[in-house]
């Protein structure tokens, strides 16, 4: 089955096609298309539907359809004001 | 490096946001677009998120939603960079938020860091270098535009080749446009004689130019200084952006083949303005007042007569205000005249019309 993703961050909307089993595990899609991405795994994450499909479903456990859009989106968007001394202790 | 454009209802909607907690960090995404070198942001969108004094995040369910609204085009455009604020700490690129840029830039070097302290009321925008190094994106490559405004100025973007495309339309010929366009023509001469007459009273009212002839006392034959006539001319150079400058040449002549020289001094004063666009509000600058002292001379051969010797003085004085004023008021007045017998003519020709013929 084929699956779009997506990244829409930056100038152009990164693209990318993929030919997926429905037994494949999230985690090994998500390193495929990193890969082709050029971004760090562990740093991202895969959604669908407004929702994060989590690392070790399939993809027929986590209910993605064929020709689904996903998005490859970063894991979290964290800002901190503390000073450094303060972020190396938490 | 990038230039940053900001839509002004974003920023409204990042300081709001911001303002919202007092003690607390706020953080979202900024939705935007990258025309050249510029990082256009329209929208700033945030979420449900998990926010201390010191930390905010903004967790993966919400951007999970974001994701969601742009690939379904709930909400158009890319995420081109994200704010969060510093309440009381000042503005800075701490370590958590070169983590954050970081994860952001391994997607495209366009991504921006929004810093805002709603304390002070202190915003700034980073990028990290090639080397991970945060660099502030200095303030004058930022830039808020209002709504209807180009979110590009032409000074931020980097030239392109653009070919014009004329636009082709129908012409559409009307019988009144010669009329109108007459009446618009004497518009425009009233306001231009109104203009040239309105630089007269703005310019220093009275500007003569005085010139005094020291009388020689001989004491065999008398010289007597002869009919001294000035001519003057002033020319008034007004453009649109509001500047005057006046020049005045005076030349003095007169009968006989002595010569007198005769030096004749005026002062005037000229301000120039400009006018520039700042971020939010179009300003007038005074860019320079020069004050220009001018010296003038000119021979004035003496003439002889006969009569007893004596020393004196004569004075001559240049155009004056109301002779200056003299063609702008001709040109308005034959321009509103112009107008009134078009008018006259236009409402005779509708007489017929008017007539009572059918009243009966």
């Amino acid at each position: 089955m084929r699956l779009f993703i997506q990244a829409p961050i930056g100038p152009q909307t990164g693209l990318a096609e993929i030919d997926v089993l429905p037994e494949h595990t999230i985690i090994e899609i998500k390193e495929r298309v990193c890969s082709s991405f050029a971004v760090a795994p562990q740093t991202v994450a895969l959604m669908y539907g407004g929702i994060i499909l989590d690392d070790s479903s399939t993809v027929s456990s986590a209910g993605v359809p064929e020709n689904a859009q996903l998005a490859l989106m970063p894991y979290t968007i964290i800002g901190g004001s503390g000073r450094h001394e303060r972020d190396l202790q938490e | 490096m990038f230039y940053v454009s900001i839509s002004k209802a974003a920023m409204d909607k990042v300081t709001e946001h911001a303002k919202s907690k007092e003690h607390e960090e706020v953080v979202g995404v900024l939705i935007g677009k990258v025309v050249d070198k510029t990082i256009v942001i329209e929208d700033a969108v945030t979420g449900r998120m998990e926010s201390g004094p010191t930390r905010a995040v903004l967790p993966p369910d919400t951007i999970a939603r974001i994701a969601d609204d742009i690939i379904k085009q709930r909400i158009r455009g890319n995420i081109v960079g994200w704010y969060h604020s510093h309440p009381g700490y000042g503005i800075f690129m701490s370590n958590v938020d070169v983590a954050t840029q970081m994860k952001l830039q391994q997607f495209s070097p366009y991504i921006t860091a929004l810093i805002i302290d709603p304390s002070v009321d202190q915003v700034g925008f980073f990028t990290l270098d090639a080397s991970g190094e945060s660099q502030s994106i200095p303030p004058q490559n930022v830039r808020i535009f209002a709504e209807g405004e180009q979110p590009v100025s032409p000074e931020f973007a980097v030239p392109t080749e653009q070919a014009a495309t004329p636009v082709e339309g129908p012409v559409i010929v009307r019988e009144k446009t010669n009329h109108l366009l007459l009446g618009l023509l004497l518009v425009v001469i009233i306001m231009v004689g109104f203009l040239w007459a309105t630089s007269f009273f703005i310019l220093p009212r009275k500007e003569y130019v005085t010139v005094s002839v020291m009388f020689r006392e001989i004491p065999v034959t008398t010289y007597y200084v002869g009919d001294v006539t000035l001519t003057s001319t002033r020319a008034v150079v007004t453009s649109v952006a509001i500047s005057f400058t006046q020049t005045r040449t005076t030349t003095l002549t007169t009968n006989g083949d002595q010569p007198l020289t005769v030096t004749a001094t005026f002062t005037r004063t000229s301000t120039s303005w400009s006018t520039s666009s700042t971020t939010t509000l179009i300003m007038m600058t005074i860019t320079s007042t020069t004050t220009s002292t001018s010296t003038y001379t000119t021979i004035i051969p003496w003439t002889t007569v006969t009569g007893i010797p004596k020393a004196g003085s004569a004075s001559v004085t240049g155009m004056s205000q109301s002779e200056g004023l003299r063609w702008p008021f001709l040109f308005s007045t034959a321009a509103i005249g112009i107008l009134i017998i078009g008018r006259r003519r236009d409402s005779l020709g509708r007489q017929p019309d008017t007539s009572p013929t059918s009243r009966e």
